[in-house]
């Protein structure tokens, strides 16, 4: 692989408007300034402008691939717009080594009208290609885009994928240098993202550096060796693909996490029209219910504290994968409490995953009243290496009515100790446990040839030594 | 292309050429600025043969009457005037040839310049998507541009051709300056266009107001009638510099007797000079222009 540079961005910042009569009025100004070479104010803020990208640097050599992440409004596309020479920096320097193809936007260079092929030969030359090198290149265009029976159609016909599908075939069959990729690939069906993806890890393979914009993070890990995470314009972690994609997944999932529990906290105080109905008509009868006072609820059990303890019955907010799970909830109920019912539910990233409930499993003793504790014990906890948070709420007896808020009250990790535990299958696998399915489940896959069985497969999982 | 600083071989560590993008004007190195001109004139003549292509084809696609449509404003133009003439409605002084004839030449050689301003705004609108995503020689799409309106032209030349015939006017020796007569129009209402281009593409006042400023500058314009001798109104063909290239290029192919010849040269050098320098502002004001629209 060579060393050779192709792109180096040095401490580039670009400044944007939020109010679009300032802007263009600023870009009066921008524009004067430069017909009378004065600089644009660098550093200095004018009203209503923020950093769209602040002090970005990175560098990506031949045989590269960097990937761009972060949330909507990051700066992403504006720093791909710049690496483009669509705009220019505000401050710092980008250079630009050799012949650069772009895919900014899906279908930006068709015209509706005209026929695939037509606009086949206006795309190519809009990035600067040569009517004998486009016609070189028009089958094999034509074959990856997978559009051989409609390139004579109008592209008003296409579809989204097909258009993306072209406009992708078009920018990588011309053999650029540089290849700077926004989340284009994102409207193909599988199979074409797939061919997309073997596309790109070939240009790279062929020393190529590419540049590419996702929100697929399971593609960044797969084929960027380098990341560049942006939050607001800054930069949050530049290096290793790998790791700059678990610390972002990491980050999304707390951002997540602190929602829901926000949610939960607003929860807090609201009953239902149903619920009051039903404490008043029952309120003489039974002291199991929660009392209201000014409409606003107060609870009958007050949770004090809720603790995770793991089998060694040490107190902890990280678990291996599968191992033992015990949750400790302590509670005061102000007045007897008839056989409230506790229940759990399990979060991940704000959605629940699943739920241990009293109100399925069965009543407790008949009354409760004052402090007290229960243990919940769920052997081999069914949860991929992920961030989960515990919903925890009381109902009454009946499992109608609510006696204690709804609110989250712990939070806790499976971490990837004990992972090994299971036959994963090749490099992608952890990535896959780690970004599928919150719920692990034990199985069993049988084989059969007619109707002999040939092979078992168990995903049993074996308890560590 | 924006800010491009063409290293060029300077670098020896680099195989291919290197491009450099930094907040500096392009005006600080005008040397290094008018080569990366003049080279993207020259990569932009395919991309322009292309758009224009694309845009001749395509524009008149989705419409019924078609090509009908390049000839439809002069012929309303010199129906209406022919009409409000024959009326007596409007008094026009005596012409030298049949006022018909007149107001045809007129209109259509007003209409190459009107198409002229119209075109650099026109064309940038239409493909703000594309300037937005992706990265071309700029000068392309004005290239484009001014091949749509010599195309427009050159199908109205029919009706222009169709009059003489009709009227039996013969053409003078003269008549073979008419093209360099009638591209110094062109240049004059390119150079307008070009100038407006980056207020045009930031507010849209422009592009609104033009039609309206262009429909009143031909009525300030000897188009439909002769050029005023009387003071106050003789102030027009002075002060208006259409009003000399349109006489001149008018007498081109009529009378054969250049009588503006002079202001004719100056205009003249002077839009090619403006032009040269409009060039330059798009350049440096496109950057910007992108980055506004935020597309």
């Amino acid at each position: 692989m060579s060393e050779e540079l192709l792109i180096s961005v040095d401490l580039v910042s670009k400044k944007f408007c939020r109010y679009l009569k300032k802007s263009l009025w600023y870009g009066v100004q921008d524009i004067f300034a430069e017909i009378l070479c004065r600089d644009n104010g660098g550093r200095r803020l004018r009203s209503g402008e923020f950093w769209a990208l602040q002090d970005v640097s990175v560098e990506v050599k031949r045989g590269e691939m960097l990937g761009l992440i972060g949330q909507n409004g990051a700066g992403k596309s504006t720093l791909l717009k710049m690496l483009n020479g669509l705009m220019k920096p505000d401050m710092g320097t980008i250079s630009i080594a050799g012949n650069v193809q772009a895919l900014i936007e899906l279908g930006a260079g068709f015209n509706p009208v005209l026929t695939g092929r037509e606009n086949i030969y206006i795309n190519a030359a809009v990035l600067g290609i040569s009517k004998r090198k486009i016609d070189k290149a028009l089958p094999d265009i034509i074959d990856f885009a997978g559009l051989e029976d409609f390139i004579d159609t109008p592209v008003a016909s296409y579809s989204s994928g097909m258009k993306a599908r072209l406009g992708f075939s078009i920018a990588t069959q011309l053999d650029p240098d540089v290849l700077l990729i926004d989340e284009v690939l994102a409207v193909g069906d599988m199979a074409f993202q797939e061919k997309c993806m073997r596309r790109m890890d070939a240009l790279r393979n062929s020393d190529k550096a590419i540049v590419f914009v996702t929100h697929s993070l399971y593609q960044v890990e797969a084929l960027c060796n380098k990341a560049l995470w942006l939050d607001k314009g800054s930069v949050v972690q530049y290096g290793d693909a790998g790791e700059v994609v678990r610390a972002y997944l990491d980050n999304q999932e707390r951002r997540a996490m602190e929602e829901s529990r926000r949610e939960g906290i607003d929860y807090q105080g609201r009953v239902t029209e149903a619920t009051r109905a039903y404490l008043t008509s029952r309120d003489n009868r039974s002291t199991a219910q929660k009392t209201i006072r000014d409409g606003h609820s107060v609870d009958l059990v007050d949770i004090t504290k809720v603790e995770l303890v793991d089998s060694t019955g040490e107190v902890r907010d990280e678990f291996p994968f599968y191992s033992d799970f015990l949750v400790r909830i302590y509670y005061n109920a102000s007045k007897p409490v008839f056989r409230p019912l506790f229940n759990l539910r399990f979060l991940h990233n704000g959605r629940g995953v699943f739920e241990v409930s009293m109100l399925i499993d069965g009543h407790g003793p008949e009354w409760v009243e004052g402090a007290g504790m229960v243990e919940c014990t769920i052997p081999s906890i069914p949860l991929t290496p992920k961030l989960y948070d515990i919903l925890l709420f009381v109902r009454s007896g009946d499992g109608i009515a609510d006696i204690s808020t709804m609110r989250t009250v712990a939070n806790f990790r499976i971490t990837d100790d004990h992972l090994d535990k299971i036959p994963l299958v090749g490099p992608m696998a952890m990535n896959h446990i780690r970004q599928g399915s919150p719920v692990y489940l034990p199985r069993t896959w049988r084989f059969y040839s007619g109707k002999t069985l040939i092979q078992t497969v168990e995903s049993r999982y074996h308890e560590p030594e | 292309m924006p800010n491009l600083a063409d290293m060029g071989n300077k670098s020896k560590k680099y195989s291919v050429p290197v491009v450099v993008y930094s907040p500096e004007s392009q005006l600080r190195r005008p040397l290094v600025m008018f080569r990366s001109m003049v080279k993207d004139l020259s990569v932009s003549r395919e991309l322009a043969w292309r758009l224009f292509i694309r845009n001749i084809t395509a524009q008149y696609r989705q419409t019924f009457l078609g090509y009908l449509w390049v000839f439809l404003p002069p012929l309303v133009t010199t129906v209406t005037f022919v009409f409000l003439n024959a009326q007596k409605i409007i008094r026009i002084s005596e012409t030298e040839i049949p006022y018909p004839a007149y107001v045809m030449i007129g209109t259509l050689l007003w209409q190459g310049f009107a198409d002229a301003v119209l075109s650099p705004l026109k064309i940038i609108n239409q493909s703000k998507s594309f300037l937005a995503k992706m990265h071309f020689p700029r000068e392309a799409l004005i290239m484009a541009g001014i091949g749509e309106v010599l195309f427009s032209f050159t199908i109205r030349l029919v009706l222009m051709f169709c009059v003489f015939i009709w009227y039996r006017i013969p053409l003078p020796a003269t008549a073979i300056l008419a093209p360099a007569g009638i591209l110094s129009m062109m240049a004059l209402g390119l150079m307008f266009g070009i100038v407006l281009t980056p207020l045009g593409v930031l507010f849209q006042d422009i592009e609104k107001g033009l039609p309206l400023i262009l429909g009143m500058w031909m009525l300030l314009t000897p188009v439909v009638y002769p050029l005023p001798t009387s003071w106050p109104a003789s102030l027009l063909s002075k002060l208006n510099p259409v009003s000399p290239l349109l006489v001149t290029t008018r007498e081109m192919i009529t009378t054969g007797t250049l009588t503006q010849l002079h202001p004719f040269l100056i205009i003249l050098g002077v839009t090619m000079l403006l032009l040269l320098l409009g060039w330059v502002l798009y350049r440096l004001a496109l950057p910007h222009l992108i980055e506004r629209l935020n597309i």
